[in-house]
């Protein structure tokens, strides 16, 4: 295992465990922050399509511990919504502040359609009801997204320090 | 001319002879008139300087009473801190009594069901179902498909166990169901929920059945079995689930629909009971009808 698995063991059971138990009783304009779902996105942004999905798969498995829901729908959906990330965040100029924030926003309700079609499908039966509006859930994940990258940017910085290379004097 | 001895012996004479007058008018009784006299003009100037003389002491003892003033206050603001710190917890304390008296009342209520008490200590993470994470398990005997109620109504059943805690789904999500009974009309139906706040719809209702808003659901006690998407669970007879408030009926159709309200406020549910015994109808012989295996 490699260290950014390691640490995404720790850090998303944290998440998980502030979700359930702080979060769902706090929501934002009728919504519910999703940290573990911006943090694989964010992560997903800074490390890579590989990482972020293993984020993305432990952080799923970990949701559904929490949940009624299918085993491993939350991580399927989520590793969908990783892989949507990375590809825009190629195809966007580098480091500009508001991106993330988007992006987040955008695949974090792509998360919630991606999750309500697998559970369409499941024998669990319709649950299109039961989805939250997609305009806050949007903004309330969008902006969480921008203080959940820049912690997750620190993180990097600390585990995979930039080399300093140079011809010297 | 008086000399100077007979002026000393007068004195004297004077002296002894007021010193007895007074000890005659005091063992007569006749004293507080007679110093009243006197006392009360000094009391009145005393009364005026006693004040300015306080004022010029405390000014003398300024530095060391300051001081003392401080550390005074210091020590009651730690005190009022303390104080606070205990009337916060006393009230606390207060709001947990309140609930766990009225979950008591509402438990000696029925006591045909058996309960147990349980912590709600968590909540669903995925945001399309509505579940709750209660600090009971298989090991205080919870198990899965058991009625779980407050003092405020039907909150659902238990869906998952581990051995120190159970995930409860709420009569409010779309895959539960209860089998219902209006308790005016006697009429039943399926209760189901859909997904969104407080409410639920009951179906299934026969359209000769009169159905009025308000009317009061509870459950009926009759069997039902996970069906198209919805978990329907067994239920004891007559816990409140809601209240009728609209009433959806169509002459081409042959059934009507309800749209029921539950009084139970998830998003602020603190202490639920699991209903772990209840009585039940004897159904063996519909399970069994030729008793092949008996």
């Amino acid at each position: 295992m490699n260290r950014s698995t390691l640490v995404a063991i720790p850090i998303l059971l944290i998440l998980v465990i502030l979700q359930v138990s702080v979060l769902t009783v706090l929501p934002f304009l009728g919504q519910v922050i999703q940290p573990v779902v911006l943090c694989a996105i964010a992560w997903g942004m800074l490390r890579g399509l590989s990482d972020g999905l293993v984020w993305a798969f432990i952080g799923g498995l970990m949701l559904d511990l929490f949940s009624i829901g299918p085993w491993g729908a939350q991580s399927l959906a989520m590793m969908i919504s990783v892989a949507l990330a990375v590809w825009i965040v190629s195809t966007l100029p580098p480091r500009r502040f508001w991106i993330p924030g988007i992006i987040g926003g955008m695949c974090a309700v792509c998360y919630l359609l991606l999750l309500t079609g697998i559970i369409q499908i499941s024998p669990y039966g319709s649950h299109i009801s039961s989805m939250p509006d997609v305009g806050p859930f949007f903004v309330v994940q969008g902006t969480s997204m921008v203080l959940f990258y820049w912690l997750l940017f620190l993180l990097r910085q600390t585990l995979y320090p930039p080399e300093i290379t140079g011809t010297g004097l | 001319m008086p000399t100077q001895s007979n002026v000393r012996l007068g004195l004297i004479i004077s002296l002894v002879g007021i010193a007895v007058f007074l000890f005659i008018v005091d063992t007569t009784g006749n004293t507080p008139g007679l110093l009243s006299l006197v006392r009360d003009p000094i009391s009145t100037v005393n009364s005026w300087l006693a004040p300015s003389a306080d004022t010029v002491s405390d000014v003398l003892a300024a530095p060391a009473n300051v001081q003392l003033a401080i550390e005074e206050i210091e020590k009651l603001q730690g005190q009022v801190a303390q104080l606070q710190r205990e009337n916060q917890v006393l009230r606390e304390n207060e709001g947990e009594l309140e609930v766990l008296r009225r979950l008591f009342d509402y438990a000696t209520d029925s006591p045909e069901n058996q309960r147990i008490l349980a912590d709600v200590i968590g909540r669903e993470t995925n945001p399309l179902f509505r579940s709750i994470l209660i600090n009971r398990g298989t090991n205080d005997g919870v198990q899965v498909g058991m009625p779980v109620d407050s003092d405020q109504g039907l909150v659902g059943q238990v869906f998952r166990t581990t051995p120190d805690s159970a995930m409860v789904i709420l009569v409010i999500d779309n895959a539960s169901g209860v089998p219902g009974r209006l308790s005016s009309s006697r009429a039943t139906g399926l209760v189901h929920g859909t997904g969104s706040g407080q409410g639920m719809e009951m179906d299934w209702i026969p359209l000769e059945a009169n159905v009025e808003i308000g009317d009061v659901v509870l459950t009926s006690g009759l069997i039902g079995q996970f069906d198209q998407g919805i978990l329907v669970g067994r239920f004891p007879r007559g816990l409140v689930i809601g209240r009728v408030t609209e009433v959806e009926r169509s002459d081409a159709d042959i059934l009507q629909r309800a749209i029921v309200q539950s009084e139970v406020n998830f998003s602020d549910l603190e202490r639920i009971f699991v209903i772990t015994d209840f009585p039940k109808d004897d159904i063996t012989p519909f399970e069994d009808p030729l008793g092949q295996n008996q």
